[in-house]
Order: C-alpha cells, then structure tokens, then sequence
C-alpha cells in the first residue's frame, strides 16, 4: 500500500535529555484506520506531533509521500498530515470563523475549490447533522465551548481542509458516548469512501472504539513502539 | 551656569530622611532599600560626573567610544535582567538590538540634526547625554516587548500551534504575539509624547531652564530629543522582538516552545 506519511528512526529528547521517541520507525499507508495505544507519558502525543513535524526531532526523518518535506512545503504538509489537538484550541470570535481561517491563509487549502462562507457553513452543517448536531453550534463564540463541543468543532474544521492523515489525540474523550458514537461511524466512513488516499492514527484508551475502528494497532512504551498483530 | 555649592546638595540630600521617616511610620521595612537606593544615586552620580569630566576635557575619540561601549553593554544587559521568560541568545539580541538602534540614532542626531561644528570641538558633551537617553528608554522598550513576546507566546502556545497545524507560516502564527509585544514596548515612549510638558517638564529640558537656556531653544531641544528616543525605541524593540521571534520559530515553522524558560521558577 501507499505510504502517505512514514517515520524513519525519529527520535527526540527534551531539553533535559529525557528520550522522548526513541528509533520510531512507521508508515501510514491509504486506508489505515491506527489505533496508538500506550499508558499516559509513553509518547503517544509526542509521537503524533512529531509525524505532523510540529516539534523538532533530533534523529531521523520523516517522509511525506515517499519525500523529504522541505521547509516552504512545511504549511501543506502539516494540512496534509494533520494534527488535531486533545482539546483543539480556538481563534477568537465565532465557531464558523475558526472553520474559515484556514483560507485566510497565505497557504491557503484548494484555491480554485469553493471557499466562501457559505460554503464552508454547507459543509459544516453536513456533518453537524450526521453528528445530530445543530446547525447554531456555528456562531456560538468559540471561546466559550465545553470540551465535547470544542472536540466537534476541532474534528470539522480538520475535515474542511481536506488532509490525507489525521492525527487523532484522544478525540472523543471529551464527548457524549452518542457523539462519540457518531463521531467514530463518521471518521470511519471518512477514510472508508477514498481508503485509496485516507487514513488516520488514532490515540484511544477505550478497548471497544479500538475494537470498531482498528485495522492495525501500535503500542507505544517509554518512547519505542511495536506493533500489534490484531486478532480478526 | 551657576554651580551648586556641595553644601546645597547636602540639603537636598537630607530630604530622604521624609521618605525614611515614611517608611518607618508606616512600617514599610524600606529603609534598608532606601538607604541603598540613596548611597547607590550618590555614588554613580558622582563617578559619573567625574569620568564625564574627564572624558569631556580628553576630546578624544578614543576615550569617547569605548565609553559609549560600556554604556551600550551595560543597556543590553539591564534590559535582559528585566525579562523574566528568557530564550537562549537573548544576550546577544538584545546587545545587538540596543547597539545598532542607539548608535544608527545618535549618529543621526549627531551629523544630520545638531549639525552645527560645536560637537565636533566637544564631541562627548553631545554624544554621552544623548546617547544616554536614547539607551535608556531603549532599554525600556526592549524588556517590556521581549517580557511580553514571551508571555504571549506561553500562554498562547497552544493556539499558535493550531495556526501551525492548519497551515500558517511561522510569521502568520506568531505576528499577533509580535503586534502585541511591540506595542507593549512603545507604551511608555508614546505616553511619554502625549503629555510631555503639560504634567512634568522632561529632565534635559529642566537642567537646560535651570542652567539658564533660553526656554524656546531648550524646547526645540526636546522635541529633537522625544523623537530621537522615539525612533531609538521603536527600532531597538522591534529588532529585539523579530530575533527573539527567528530564535523561538525555525525556519521548518516550529515553535520551540522548550527554549522559553522561566528564570523565576527554578527552584
């Protein structure tokens, strides 16, 4: 299958020295649906920054479509393999100003796409409502939403910018076990309908959403991972 | 001019016995600090005038400059002390900053401003005081953005990293963080203009009234002055803040968070 984003041998220590990711070594083919697992300081976030090159990493490279991503392609890169936050952080002003900004960019996503409010409002609301959410989510101000809330906005507006990989840290902790539910069947069908240029790593804790959308499983331990053979 | 007699200095001298006296009315347990405070004013004060003395009489560039060196040093590393969150290389910007605005401002003001041949007969008497005064705002402005770039950035960390997630440049995730800090900077100059003569007269200014200038001349002085200190400012805080920015966000469009550190939570 082909590799949309691999990790070759990163490593990376914090400014104290403490090994962070140890000699990682992955790829992310089209189609996987990842589950990371590990306990709580094993590396998972560190592992998932580090593949969307938010951090610094000491050794090793990481490969985005069998390539090095130079440092002008780093914008696309990181809306390609995009990571999306535990608890996604929020611009100030409206909901649907946070799912716009990614167009006021100057590496702006799909310029001869359709990028109007209006679209972005039709989009959004699409997958409100598979959410069973309502449409008035969108102009609530973003600063002032509960966890659950800001998961959902964090998920759309990752879904609007169109990436190949998502990045999951934990993205249905804060949420309602309905809209996690929800949440699960909607990332499920997102990688489903195009497995041939999707895919996702997914950070979980929870045995059972593993068990519904795991195709392969990564354990991370003190900074190293193994994979896991899945029992089918 | 007319000269103080020492004993006059005296005088002025004992009236921070009122302070003292606050302080132990009030309890303030300041006295050690004002004490302090008042031996350190005397002191420098004192060196001061007699390097400047000295220098002045000397009319030589090599005496001039590498004061003018140690007032620059000493700047650039008073307006670091006063940061709290620092990064590694503040030294170095912020010395670089100090340096080239001050000196890039008083040469202006010395060859393209005051003009006039006097300087050139007694280059120190013009070069030490407005030097002076444009570093020490300098220094100001420099630690209140540098403080406040790097406040913004940690608690904003988050949300920058967003930006980076979604795309933004390094620029684009950092530039608010970069408005705020420059304009924090600027505050103190820019109040300063606001009300310059109508609450207080600026201290060049009074010791030009006090040794008997004409109050016109003196107040074209000072507008030279604020605009200078102005300028010294504006461009000393903005090159502290754009390195500090290049030092925290790589050219890979990384923030380096982990270069921040705190110098007052080590424990």
């Amino acid at each position: 299958m082909f590799p949309l984003v691999e990790a070759i041998q990163i490593g990376r220590e914090s400014q104290t020295g403490k090994v962070l990711l140890s000699d990682v070594s992955f790829s992310v083919n089209a189609g996987d649906q990842v589950a990371l697992t590990g306990a709580n300081g094993s590396g998972k976030s560190v592992c998932l920054r580090a593949l969307s090159m938010l951090d610094p990493i000491q050794t090793g490279d990481v490969r985005w479509r069998e390539k090095s991503v130079a440092n002008s392609d780093m914008p696309a890169f990181r809306r390609d393999v995009h990571y999306v936050q535990q608890t996604p952080a929020m611009i100030s002003g409206t909901v649907i100003r946070n799912l716009i900004y990614p167009y006021a960019l100057s590496h702006a996503p799909d310029k001869n796409g359709s990028t109007s409010e209006d679209s972005v409002r039709r989009r959004a609301k699409l997958m409100l409502d598979r959410l069973d959410w309502d449409v008035t989510l969108l102009d609530q101000d973003a600063q002032h939403l509960s966890g659950g809330e800001a998961q959902v906005v964090g998920l759309i507006r990752a879904l609007l910018i169109s990436p190949s990989v998502l990045l999951l840290d934990e993205p249905t902790a804060a949420m309602s076990e309905m809209t996690a539910e929800a949440t699960e069947s909607l990332l499920i069908n997102w990688t489903t309908e195009h497995p041939e240029q999707r895919a996702f790593v997914w950070v979980s804790h929870r045995e059972s959403q593993i068990d519904r959308f795991a195709t392969r499983r990564i354990e991370m331990t003190a900074g190293q991972i193994e994979e896991v053979s899945l029992d089918v | 001019m007319y000269d103080l007699s020492y004993t006059a200095v005296l005088i002025a001298t004992s009236l921070i016995l009122v302070n003292g006296i606050v302080s132990f009315a009030l309890q303030l347990n300041w006295g050690y600090k004002l004490l302090l405070a008042s031996l350190r004013t005397v002191v420098q004060l004192s060196l001061v005038g007699f390097v400047l003395r000295a220098v002045f009489e000397q009319h030589r560039w090599w005496t001039l400059l590498p004061l003018m060196l140690l007032m620059t040093v000493i700047a650039g590393v008073a307006s670091v002390k006063r940061v709290r969150r620092r990064h590694p290389g503040i030294w170095l910007n912020s010395l670089t900053s100090v340096l080239i605005s001050s000196w890039l401002i008083t040469g202006i003001a010395l060859f393209a401003i005051i003009g006039h041949d006097a300087w050139k007969e007694q280059p120190a008497r013009y070069a030490i005081p407005l030097l002076g005064m444009i570093l020490g705002n300098t220094l100001t402005g420099i630690s209140l953005g540098m403080n406040k770039l790097t406040d913004e950035l940690m608690q904003k960390r988050k949300e920058i990293e967003l930006r980076l997630t979604l795309g933004a440049t390094r620029w684009e995730a950092a530039h608010e963080a970069i408005q705020e800090a420059i304009r924090t900077g600027m505050i103190p100059i820019i109040n300063g203009m606001m009300i310059v003569g109508l609450v207080s007269l600026p201290g060049l200014m009074t010791g030009q009234l006090l040794a008997g200038a004409d109050p016109v001349t003196a107040v074209k002085y000072q507008i030279v002055i604020m605009f200078l200190i102005a300028a010294g400012t504006g461009l000393g805080t903005v090159g502290a803040i754009l390195l500090g920015y290049l030092r925290l966000f790589n050219a890979r469009h990384q923030f380096l968070y982990e270069h921040i550190f705190d110098t007052e939570s080590k424990s």
